[in-house]
């Protein structure tokens, strides 16, 4: 099962870590692609995530999110790390550019996980100014103080649009799990 | 402040947490109210939350390259320290970690502690998996030396150039389109063409006529327009061009391209951009 992978690394299963270098390759490889635009550098992010993945296997908790969920978290912040620490200088006018409206069609969508699919649906239902700041700052990994500077936005509303919208989007979330563990149970 | 807007203001920050940063003042503050209300929420939900809208923005898997997976397979042989190799090789000893143990744990310390043990009676069998590992490390320098070291030998396979593959693609796929490249500038002496293949997903394309870049300042950036993906095009890879002035590469989108309505290169800084402002076009193709 794919969901012991992390558990079995942090007992010390060398199976495990071929194993999760298999289930996750392509995923982590494709998020490195999304944010990095030089592949070296994205091999190189890729090869950093999967140490890090290992390393921390064993804070992986699965009562509190998916592997993949889990997965993906460091690899966001290992590219957002490298985002900052390399060339990215945002400017004013490519924010606009960049926000890539969330897709009407959900076949469009390859939603990774259940998770992953919450999200987009609770996504598409956000007011339009809190999709935008949640995906400046969680996709395209930019600073509240980019974004506010960026959309002539006061801090304050970045900060509320991008809170009430990542509130939204774990209450869903929880929901779901609630209705999901009720189904199994009946 | 009553326990409700304490609460409130417990998300706000666990929120802030997981998508931006605290400073010092704000972690102090989170820090209190976890005390105050230890069970109210934790950071690890928002944090799966925050992944959850990262994933939803993949529209698709890729394979990652051989070369890479091979290095990370390398990484993940090596993980595990060496002296976990030799877990329920020991003897029995008193200081036998496993003995009794159904699941046992990777014996822990260093190769000189396990080297410190008493040494066993070596069995016949035991010789010949020692021969059987001489023979595989002899195998190994072998490959390195005969594929990576010598240099003279040609190797058994050699890859085929960009521009094999883009003869090859052009022969094999049944959807691939190609379409010639042009200068939005007029006077300018460009030629060449692209080749895609919507169901494999790849592509290669030829320049004939693009200046040479110094890769130190710019480099050549190529996109790909996708009517799914509105007005943001799809980075296809950054290259340069030489001073023989014709280059022939692989079309290597990050992502998947669902309709491509058309192809462009931009110039700009070394190592390429993530979004380009498109100031400097020196090449389209209209599919």
């Amino acid at each position: 099962m794919a969901e012991r992978i992390l558990q079995r690394i942090a007992s010390g299963d060398k199976t495990a870590v071929q194993e999760c270098l298999d289930t996750y390759g392509g995923l982590v490889w494709s998020l490195a692609r999304r944010m990095l635009a030089d592949v070296n550098e994205a091999e190189d992010a890729v090869q950093e995530i999967f140490i890090d993945v290992w390393k921390t296997a064993g804070r992986f908790d699965d009562s509190k999110s998916s592997e993949t969920t889990y997965v993906a978290m460091i690899a966001r912040r290992r590219l957002i790390d490298r985002l900052r620490k390399t060339t990215r200088q945002p400017h004013i006018d490519s924010f606009e550019d960049i926000l890539v409206e969330p897709s009407e069609n959900e076949d469009q969508t390859i939603q990774t996980n259940l998770e992953a699919k919450q999200a987009a649906e609770v996504m598409r239902e956000l007011r339009p100014e809190q999709q935008k700041v949640l995906q400046l700052s969680i996709v395209q990994g930019f600073s509240h103080q980019e974004i506010a500077d960026a959309l002539k936005m006061p801090l304050g509303t970045v900060k509320t649009h991008a809170r009430r919208g990542l509130i939204e989007v774990r209450e869903a979330i929880k929901k779901k799990d609630f209705e999901s563990e009720k189904e199994v149970s009946a | 402040m009553n326990n409700e807007i304490k609460k409130e203001r417990l998300l706000e920050l666990l929120a802030d947490q997981a998508i931006f940063e605290l400073n010092k003042e704000e972690l102090n503050e989170l820090e209190n109210l976890n005390r105050e209300f230890p069970n109210f929420a934790d950071n690890k939900s928002f944090d799966a939350a925050v992944s959850a809208i990262f994933l939803s923005e993949v529209k698709a898997f890729e394979t990652m390259p051989e070369s890479l997976y091979a290095k990370l397979s390398t990484q993940a042989s090596e993980y595990f320290p060496q002296e976990i190799e030799v877990e329920g090789k020991l003897p029995e000893t008193e200081n036998d970690h496993s003995s009794g143990d159904k699941n046992p744990k990777p014996l822990q310390g260093t190769i000189n502690d396990v080297a410190a043990v008493e040494e066993p009676r070596i069995s016949f069998m035991q010789w010949l998996g020692w021969g059987f590992a001489a023979a595989a490390c002899l195998a190994l320098i072998a490959n390195i030396w005969f594929t990576r070291i010598e240099p003279d030998k040609p190797t058994a396979e050699k890859q085929p150039t960009a521009a094999e593959q883009k003869q090859q693609l052009l022969a094999s796929a049944e959807d691939v389109v190609k379409r010639n490249w042009t200068s939005p500038q007029e006077g300018e002496n460009l030629s060449g063409e692209i080749v895609w293949s919507n169901s494999q997903q790849k592509g290669f394309t030829t320049f004939r006529g693009l200046p040479t870049n110094d890769p130190n300042k710019e480099t050549y950036q190529l996109w790909i327009f996708d009517e799914t993906q509105g007005e943001t095009p799809i980075n296809g890879g950054v290259f340069n061009v030489d001073k023989n002035g014709e280059v022939t590469i692989p079309v290597d989108p990050g992502i998947n391209v669902k309709k491509p309505k058309q192809f462009a290169v931009t110039v700009e800084k070394p190592g390429g951009v993530v979004v380009s402002k498109q100031e400097k076009i020196v090449a389209v193709a209209k599919v």
